[in-house]
């Protein structure tokens, strides 16, 4: 979505290596600097569609495919 | 039952789907069940708040001199009482958490931003003393111009609300100051080449009014802080455990030295999640040494407390003959209030998810303008966008002259399907509902004159999160369950019978409970509609845990291993003939056992919930319309929702019936009144109309069932859905009832026959 691409330069898609998504926001956070502040308390993931928040540990297979979704908050 | 049954894909069960007695109904209709403002401590005093008459003011001093020697006043606080806290720097995640925001809107600083801002606090011996001395505070204000409107307070000569607020989200960036926090996008595919593959292309805009959550019970709490610096609160609240980490944050104090206690709740709906007077009160308890009770009055919610955003909203749809959305764009403008956080992250995520679209675009406005601070209200963000959204693919559909619903269908999310957000949908029952629809008896009843039918669609997308549970067998075994989210919705019922349906003992000796913050584990709010999903877990696991323990005290009664236990039927059974020929053990007989066997049998469970999936509904609604007045009334009205499973029905049914009557509330008569100073005008139930029990007909549910195979028995949140559809489909009904069609909400009757008449006047010439 729009909000993690405002940190990345409008790139929208790149291939990393990541054990898990703690690993996968440190990368990310190397890599673009001003999404790292955010990353843990903005955005929830999709592993290969399956929806994860606050899911640091959560593993990440060789291959899977990752989308960054902004957390919302429900009433 | 086995760990390795998959719980959802089985139809019956013996408490999970039945209509169970609600633990809680008994105390709530004798009136013995207790409220924020039902507790009496010892010494207590009576907080009252000083509240802001001005939209905008700079506060240059308050004097509480006069009134603190008034007798029977024990304390007083204003922002002095108070540190400053740091101001949440760029860059900016999509969810907004400024610790500055939130002192000052708990108590004004430098400004005053809105009629009914917090201005100081006193504690008194009674009530009456305490509204004195409020009138005996002075406080010297520079009144400011307002802007109360979110398009208004976008031009470049708006009064401007915060003079360190600058746009995020655009380039180059600002150097001015501005009203609008931040400008949100959301892209998927090529838009321009979706319009230009589209064979009619509808644009509209649309308004819609600021609405308040309107629950029944105010803001109230009691207060009792001890000079050891310690603190217990007890309030009204959808989040024991987030109301604890704000205040501590607030007060300066550590979080493990407050302990908060949930009182019943009389409906929260978004609106409880903010914490408003409850640091004040501690804060005075902490002056005074006595406990404080904080009530708020009607007035005081309306004028103080967050409603959702007011909204300015443009759509443009593109589709081709036979009904096939090409392309969907939307620029919403939502109004934050008085500081910066509209609902705009799930608007944009959640406006047109019900939907298989290729090209999408949406871009959001975060708008500060002088009212108070939105809070969240069922699918916060989401409702606005639907109505303009829904409203264009109504026009659509008559346009092409194709049925509202089979255009749904043509169009409709499925398994595989991704929507904006890149979230690719697991199995959703949004096409078996559109079928459902149309199928129903109310979508081919007969219509008469003056008489219309609207369909509308909606989306949201329920949260998981940290939950904790803790099972202990008392020793005639029955269950004492300790979860950690205030009922809203009924989920005490839906725990026990979970708790019930895994154990295998009657629902009747499951005794649910609602922990206070030093008896459980952290557990996120009740909002979200997560409660019976996430909690819902965590309350599985716990029994699954103490059931093994009933297996390993069996297994040792036996002297088999754990594994040749089985637990089936409320007992420890021999898992295979060959085990031996033992009979059951009963939980009461293990229970009975359990001091010479190793102590309580208990079971817990601390986890982070998540395998969440979409929550989609359709509502049909039949209006007649009377054309020499504008009254619009409500003849039948049907929802239809994938709830995955009901867990208990009544109360599933319940949310279904609830959400969709705030939404007819939002959009027939609801909306705040401000006269030209910024004072709002109609801060009560007499003049902020919202539906009451002879304004709405039976509202039928029909609940699909598919399963969301992440959770053990298949559940879906259901609560927030329902205020999605109802607006778009009333405007619908209208327009098929009398041929006029609105596009800002409400529709309240002067409004229409404005619209009717103007009609009448443009077909006569």
């Amino acid at each position: 979505m729009g909000e993690a691409r405002r940190f990345t330069g409008d790139v929208a898609e790149l291939d990393l290596e990541a054990g898990n998504v703690m690993q996968l926001f440190r990368k990310l956070g190397e890599r673009f600097p001003e999404l790292k502040p955010i990353l843990e308390d903005g955005f929830a993931v999709a592993i290969d569609g399956e929806m994860y928040e606050d899911s640091l540990l959560q593993p990440i297979k060789p291959g899977a495919e990752v989308i960054l979704i902004p957390k919302i908050a429900g009433g | 039952m086995p760990d390795d049954v998959k719980s959802a894909e089985i139809k019956e069960f013996k408490y999970v789907g039945k209509r169970n007695v609600r633990p809680d109904g008994v105390d709530k209709v004798t009136g013995r069940a207790k409220y924020g403002a039902d507790l009496i401590l010892p010494g207590m005093l009576y907080g009252r708040v000083l509240r802001s008459p001005h939209a905008h003011a700079r506060i240059k001093s308050i004097d509480i001199s006069d009134a603190l020697k008034l007798a029977g006043v024990k304390a007083i606080v204003t922002r002095d009482d108070f540190k400053d806290l740091p101001k949440a720097q760029p860059p900016f995640g999509p969810m907004i958490h400024d610790a500055a925001d939130t002192t000052r809107n708990i108590i004004a600083r430098e400004k005053a931003l809105y009629d009914g801002h917090a201005v100081a606090a006193v504690a008194a011996t009674s009530e009456t003393i305490a509204k004195k001395a409020l009138k005996l505070i002075k406080v010297d204000y520079e009144v400011l111009p307002h802007v109360i409107d979110p398009v208004e307070a976008m031009k470049d000569d708006a009064p401007i609300l915060h003079e360190d607020q600058f746009t995020v989200g655009v380039e180059p960036k600002p150097t001015k100051p501005s009203n609008v926090f931040r400008v949100m996008k959301a892209e998927k595919g090529d838009l321009d080449k979706g319009f230009a593959e589209a064979d009619i292309v509808i644009e509209r805009d649309f308004k819609t009014a600021a609405v308040h959550q309107g629950y029944i019970e105010p803001h109230a709490c009691v207060a009792n802080a001890s000079e050891d610096g310690t603190a217990e609160l007890w309030c009204t609240t959808q989040g024991q455990f987030n109301f604890r980490a704000v205040c501590a944050a607030v007060l300066g104090m550590p979080v493990g030295k407050l302990k908060v206690v949930s009182s019943e709740i009389g409906g929260g709906f978004g609106g409880k999640l903010p914490v408003y007077g409850e640091p004040l009160a501690i804060r005075l308890s902490q002056k005074a040494h006595r406990p404080v009770k904080m009530v708020m009055t009607r007035d005081e919610v309306f004028r103080a407390t967050g409603p959702t955003s007011g909204s300015h909203v443009h759509i443009k749809i593109g589709a081709t003959k036979d009904g096939r959305i090409t392309a969907a764009e939307a620029v919403l403008k939502y109004q934050a209030g008085a500081f910066k956080g509209a609902g705009l992250a799930a608007a944009i995520g959640c406006m047109y998810s019900q939907y298989d679209l290729e090209n999408i675009r949406i871009v959001g406005y975060d708008i500060c303008v002088n009212r108070p601070k939105v809070a969240a209200y069922r699918a916060p963000g989401v409702p606005m966008a639907a109505f303009g959204a829904e409203g264009v693919i109504n026009e659509i559909a008559t346009k092409l002259g194709i049925d509202p619903v089979d255009l749904r269908l043509k169009n409709a999310a499925k398994q595989g399907s991704v929507n904006v957000s890149g979230i690719k949908y697991g199995p959703i029952g949004f096409i078996e509902m559109l079928e459902r629809v149309k199928a129903h008896p109310h979508y081919n009843a007969a219509l008469g004159k003056n008489q219309g039918r609207g369909f509308a669609a909606g989306y949201w997308m329920h949260a998981g999160g940290m939950s904790c549970a803790t099972l202990n067998v008392q020793d005639d075994g029955t269950v004492n369950l300790l979860e950690g989210n205030p009922d809203i919705g009924g989920s005490r019922a839906s725990m026990a019978a979970m708790v019930a349906e895994e154990l295998g003992i009657p629902y009747e000796k499951v005794r649910p409970m609602i922990a206070d913050t030093s008896s459980l584990g952290f557990t996120l709010f009740t909002a979200g509609s997560r409660v019976t999903y996430a909690t819902g877990m965590a309350v599985i696991e716990a029994t699954r845990n103490a059931i093994k323990v009933c297996c390993d005290r069996a297994a040792a009664i036996w002297g088999v291993t754990a594994e040749q236990v089985k637990w089936e039927e409320g007992h420890a059974k021999p898992a295979s003939a060959n085990v031996g020929d033992f009979a059951p053990i009963s939980l009461a007989e293990l229970a009975k056992k359990a001091p010479m066997m190793g102590g309580p049998i208990a079971g817990h469970a601390e986890i982070n919930a998540t395998g969440q999936g979409p929550a989609i509904g359709a509502h049909l609604v039949d209006v007649e319309t009377d054309p020499e007045t504008g009254f619009v009334k409500l003849l039948r009205y049907t929802v239809f929702q994938d709830v995955g499973r009901a867990i208990s029905p009544d109360y599933v049914e319940g949310q279904m019936q609830g959400g969709a009557v705030q939404g007819l509330g939002w959009a027939l008569n609801e909306e705040y009144i401000y006269n030209d100073k910024g004072q709002l005008q109609n801060a009560g139930f007499l003049d902020y109309r919202m539906p009451v029990a002879s304004d709405v007909p039976m509202i039928d549910t029909v609940m699909i069932e598919e399963p969301n195979p992440n959770h053990p028995y298949g559940v879906r949140g259901v609560g927030e859905t329902p205020i999605v559809p109802p607006q778009a489909a009333v405007i619908n009904a209208v327009e098929n009832s009398v041929g006029v069609r609105l596009s800002e909400l409400p529709m309240s009757p002067p409004k229409l026959l404005k619209a009717i008449e103007t009609a009448r006047a443009l077909a006569a010439e």
